[in-house]
């Protein structure tokens, strides 16, 4: 909604400042998202008389105009082919700013100086089509004063974004009104003559309802002999000012009621309508209709329209029909008045994504009451405007009466909600200034009896009205406080701490946390074995057209997004929810992917990526209390040779690897990428927080490295299993520290060299006892592994 | 041989004083005091002198003897001294050059607003609840006092998802998922990830994040409501803050608020940040409608209650002043590491 300034005054007058309005309104709850200030944008445009025309010595079409404006007079350079002798013309000094934006200056032309511009409509901006010639003022202007308050164009427009519930404010009075209840100040309503309601309209049309849920009321009424034009600058201003196009004198007025009333009206050419009779009814189906967009429309039962004997003039509430338009043939109106269905205005416009300034109006529940008045309003304008004579009379189909809402309200209640001390004769006051008329309840003391206007369809219970209270009284006069509430101790659930706690882990070890967007192409993913993914029905492109299924793909295109932007090495995680396809349940999963680490001193050398992120997730498991082991895999994503499943404490979690050399290429991706994705539960299901404190040794430990040589596809964990196993209870850890081929190794060999300490919790430990236990171990490694110690 | 002792000591204290280096120190002491040293010499020479003689020469042998062993010592310790300080002066650095860099990964800044927030409200006693992101029609809307054909649906626009489900458009179904799950009092918050029909751009996303809360009891009002959300802003943007409440509309909450902060970038003066208003919308609250009270189960007129929610996104962005929305979705390194 659009409010023009000067407009507003015209029904109350505040002498305040665009901006305390703005202010006020937006405390109101009418929020106010910006001004528009059109004085600035005209504020440099001067009326001028046109005293002199010279032809220009050296082109044809161009003349000189002398411009008086005032005192001064300006030399201009014209080339409209309707400028004349005399004429009061708009403006613009060299110097100065045109309402679009663009800078005028001194300029030449064809070698003739020109001091400013002759202006046109569309250089006005008071229309959008480019306009042949100059603009042309009444006789009434006079030179050297300012355009625009002559054009009432010194406004400043609030742009309004209201909420739903704001329907009775879709319009000046309602506004108005608004502000009235604030300031406590009159509204002065425009003038509407009384007229008999009755007379030749009900010989001249009649109407039939079908359904009258659909529409509780309808009115017609008649206009004849207008003559279809133009409106005139001040309607037409307005309407800009409110941001509709201005049509012709008789759809102006209409729009111009409804911005003024807040009652959508429509006229249609009355000797259009076949057999003079009005159907409101639901569309036959497969019925069509061509609205005024000229658009053809196929209709279903669940529209309602508006037609003739024969056929649909238009959807109702919607949009009119483009047949029985007003068109500058047209000489006698019936003009439209009603109300329909907020829920089945919404379906059609939706359906037919025909959102107009009159659907826009009925969704959110017009004022029935009103109908008449407004309809009256309208024909009389069109009569003063359009030459037009209103037909006296009436035709008004409401069947149903509507009952005003009467609520009860409890003062008492008012404050607890609020947590205030507002006296009980200030509620009344404030929900009167609102229009709502306030009485004693009879059945309960103290309590008052509400009757709701009609206008406010959003007033239900009791509860809106301590809403009421609450904005007049003003939300900034209400207190602060902090609720008493028994003691409580918040904590995070064991899930969150695990979370935090990986959160912590991971950014030690140097990993970036990152989010994606869990809308996904259909296709994304690399072992998802659930199903098809849960699919958006009205997705805003292929690319985000599902819910993901897996974290790594996301991950892997914010590493490809660095690696574009010339990153080298990176360590991402994300922490995020998946979404099955096959069944209900979102769940948790943790995947990193790693790139470029940096090449370690040790045996991990030969595949730094993949042993860093083993390193990580090691760590994590150390952290959580949790074992990790890995089983060879065979996932078609990932490197073949360098790739396995996550057991924790045993049960089956997710996978790591390195990503598979074709998909590095695909991504170019710079170097090798180690990647892992895991589910969360096993993890959440497993992991201790609280340390295992085992007490501080009291006598000291021993160690003894041992290297042996084996074949090389004996995995490393079974040797390590096998110094565990052998190792005898002093054994206290086991650690590997070195991988070597080469030299004095036989092909097909490798060395590995552990380190072993041994601590007894009682005694020292003699070197005796600790050389014959690893004697064992190494008896054991020659039997099982055939393995050589290395000197 | 006292005059040759003397001379000697005399002999070995220039020496001594004229030494530069330990190694020659060395060399001195066996020089005179060695087994074949000149003290020594002379000291073994004394079985040559009459006996009565001997005690007061051997007396002053040794005191020579002393005197030319505690000289050595005092300049063997000078020359340590001065050679330390050598090395020290040595090893002297250029402690303008760069430290040793700690490796250490950062949180994405959307997580940072969560856990300052998550840790506010725990200290006050709030429970975190969470709910999923695929929801139904009833706990999206219905229960939430938005019927079908409500226009107030236009205020969020919804992704459908096959087969009669949709992606929640904001945390409130948490509200009621609780209502209907745990009896009053409540006082919970949640966060999670909202989707709404809007295409990525500098200012829109159709994902962002929510943080939502709800407080039902005897006796809450709306004066409790401001006291908590004043807190809350201060905590997250300053103390010096202003903190305003206007109307607005929610069809879960009545009444219901909007709650402007003043801007950061102008304090209030107006600038392109709050569109020249002063204020920056950072939540919207109210006091939880009683049909929606009601709908889970809960007698309002014994309980009243207070809920609110919060775009984490936009948060972010008003707190670290980011420019552009796509920031928090790239996971930029050069974004990510400034945080």
């Amino acid at each position: 909604m659009r409010v023009s300034y000067n407009w507003l005054k015209e029904y109350i007058n505040l002498d305040l400042s665009p901006e305390e309005i703005a202010e006020k309104l937006t405390l109101l709850g009418l929020e106010v998202d910006y001004i528009e200030d059109w004085s600035y944008l005209y504020k440099d445009l001067l009326i001028g008389k046109v005293k002199k025309i010279k032809p220009h010595p050296r082109a044809d079409k161009l003349t000189l105009v002398d411009v008086e404006a005032g005192e001064k007079s300006f030399r201009v350079v014209c080339g409209a082919p309707n400028v004349k002798k005399g004429q009061k013309v708009v403006l613009a000094p060299a110097g100065t700013t045109l309402p679009d934006g663009m800078e005028l200056k001194n300029t030449k032309i064809r070698g003739e100086i020109s001091e400013g511009m002759i202006c046109s409509a569309d250089e006005l901006k008071l229309q959008e089509e480019r306009s042949e010639g100059i603009f042309v003022l009444d006789e009434d202007a006079v030179p050297g004063e300012k355009f625009a308050p002559y054009f009432n164009l010194d406004d400043h427009i609030f742009v309004l974004d209201l909420t739903p519930n704001y329907g009775y404010a879709l319009n000046m009075l309602g506004v108005a009104r608004e502000l009235s209840a604030a300031f406590d100040r009159e509204i002065n309503y425009p003038h509407i003559k009384e007229e008999k309601e009755s007379g030749r309209a009900e010989d001249l049309i009649s109407v039939e309802v079908t359904d009258s849920k659909l529409c509780p009321r309808y009115t017609a009424r008649i206009v004849e002999g207008v003559n279809v034009d133009e409106s005139p600058w001040w309607i037409k201003i307005r309407l800009m000012a409110a941001g509709i196009r201005p049509v012709n004198n008789i759809a102006d007025i209409t729009n111009y009621v409804m911005l003024e009333m807040g009652q959508p009206l429509h006229a249609f050419d009355y000797d259009k309508i076949q057999d003079k009779i009005i159907k409101v009814r639901p569309a036959k189906r497969g019925e069509k209709l061509v609205t005024l967009d000229d658009r053809e429309r196929e209709l279903s039962d669940q529209d309602l329209v508006i037609a003739d004997a024969k056929k649909p003039l238009g959807l109702a509430g919607v949009m009119g029909g483009l047949e029985s338009e007003i068109s500058s043939k047209t000489n006698n109106i019936l003009l439209e008045a009603a109300c329909f269905n907020p829920y089945n205005i919404r379906r059609t416009a939706k359906k037919f994504i025909l959102h107009s300034p009159s659907s826009h109006r009925f969704e959110r529940g017009i004022d029935i009451e009103n109908i008449t008045r407004a309809s009256r309003r309208a024909a009389q304008l069109m009569a003063e405007i359009a030459g037009g004579e209103v037909i006296g009379g009436i035709v008004d189909i409401y069947p149903k009466l509507k009952e005003p809402v009467r609520l009860r309200v409890r003062p008492q209640r008012v404050n607890e909600v609020l947590g205030t001390d507002i006296s009980r004769m200030e509620m009344k006051s404030i929900l009167e200034k609102l229009h709502f008329k306030v009485q004693d309840s009879k059945r309960m003391e103290g309590a008052f009896r509400v009757q709701v206007p009609s206008f406010r369809n959003d007033i239900k219970i009791e509860a809106d009205l301590i809403e009421e209270v609450a904005r007049i009284y003003g939300y900034g006069e209400i207190r602060g406080s902090l609720p008493r509430m028994d003691m409580e101790i918040g904590r995070r659930k064991p899930t969150q701490k695990i979370e935090e706690k990986i959160r912590e882990i991971f950014q030690r070890a140097g990993l970036h946390q990152t989010i994606n967007l869990p809308l996904v192409r259909k296709d994304e993913g690399f072992y998802n074995t659930e199903g098809l993914p849960l699919t958006l029905t009205n997705p805003i492109s292929v690319d985000n057209s599902c819910l993901r299924q897996e974290i790594l793909p996301g991950l892997l295109r914010s590493l490809e997004f660095n690696t574009k932007r010339q990153e080298k090495s990176a360590g991402l995680y994300e922490l995020g929810d998946v979404f099955p396809g096959n069944g209900p349940g979102q769940r948790s999963r943790l995947a990193v992917v790693l790139m470029g680490a940096t090449e370690g001193e040790s045996w991990q050398a030969d595949a730094p990526d993949f042993f860093a992120l083993k390193g990580i997730l090691e760590t994590l498991g150390f952290e959580m209390g949790v074992g990790i082991s890995l089983e060879r895999s065979e996932l078609e994503f990932l490197h073949p040779g360098r790739q396995g499943e996550i057991f924790l404490n045993g049960k089956k979690a997710g996978f790591i690897g390195e990503l598979h050399s074709g998909l590095q290429e695909d991504y170019r991706f710079p170097s090798r990428v180690a990647v892992m994705e895991m589910e969360m539960e096993p993890l959440v299901e497993e992991a201790t927080l609280e340390p295992d404190y085992r007490g501080v040794p009291r006598y000291p430990a021993t160690s003894r490295d041992l290297a042996l040589t084996i074949k090389e596809e004996i995995p490393s964990v079974q040797i390590e299993s096998l110094i565990k196993k052998e190792g005898g209870p002093f054994l206290e850890t086991v650690t590997l520290f070195d991988l070597y081929r080469g030299a004095q190794i036989p092909d097909n060999c490798k060395s590995l060299a552990y380190r072993m300490v041994f601590r007894s919790k009682e005694r020292t430990l003699t070197d005796e006892e600790i050389d014959r236990t690893v004697e064992g171990i190494i008896k054991k490694a020659q039997k099982e592994f055939n393995a050589d110690v290395r000197k | 041989m006292e005059k040759k002792l003397e001379e000697l000591q005399q002999e070995a204290l220039e020496k001594i004083g004229n030494t530069n280096e330990v190694d020659e120190l060395e060399k001195l002491q066996v020089e005179f005091l060695g087994k074949n040293g000149k003290v020594t010499g002379v000291l073994r020479s004394m079985g040559n002198l009459p006996p009565e003689k001997r005690p007061v020469i051997g007396k002053f042998a040794n005191k020579v003897k002393n005197k030319i062993e505690k000289e050595l010592q005092t300049r063997l310790q000078e020359l340590k001294v001065q050679q330390e300080k050598a090395r020290l002066a040595q090893e002297a650095i250029d402690i303008t050059l760069p430290g040793k860099k700690i490796s250490r990964g950062r949180l994405h800044p959307m997580q940072l607003i969560i856990n300052q927030l998550e840790d506010l409200f725990l200290r006050m006693g709030f429970a975190i609840e969470t709910g999923p992101d695929v929801e139904t029609d009833y706990y999206n809307f219905e229960a939430l006092n938005i019927p079908q054909n409500h226009p107030a649906r236009d205020m969020q626009d919804t992704f459908y998802v096959e087969g009669d489900l949709l992606l929640r458009t904001h945390t409130s179904p948490v509200q009621i998922r609780t209502m209907e799950k745990q009896a009053p009092p409540i006082r919970i918050i949640t966060v999670g990830k909202c989707y709404r029909v809007d295409e990525l751009d500098a200012t829109h996303s159709p994902v962002f994040h929510q943080l939502e809360g709800l407080v039902i009891d005897h006796g809450i009002s709306f004066s409790h409501l401001k006291g908590v959300l004043i807190a809350v802003t201060r905590e997250i943007f300053g103390e010096e803050r202003d903190v305003r409440f206007r109307p607005s509309y929610f069809p879960f909450t009545e009444p219901s608020a909007e709650v402007d902060v003043s801007c950061f970038k102008c304090q209030g003066e107006g600038c392109s940040l709050c569109s020249r208003t002063g204020w920056l919308e950072i939540l919207g609250a109210g006091m939880v409608n009683p049909r929606v009270l009601e709908m889970s189960g809960i007698d309002a007129e014994k309980y009243t209650g207070f809920a609110f929610g919060m775009g984490l996104d936009r948060m972010a962005m008003y707190k670290y002043q980011i420019e552009d929305i796509r920031h928090l979705w790239d996971n930029d390194l050069r974004f990510l590491k400034q945080f």
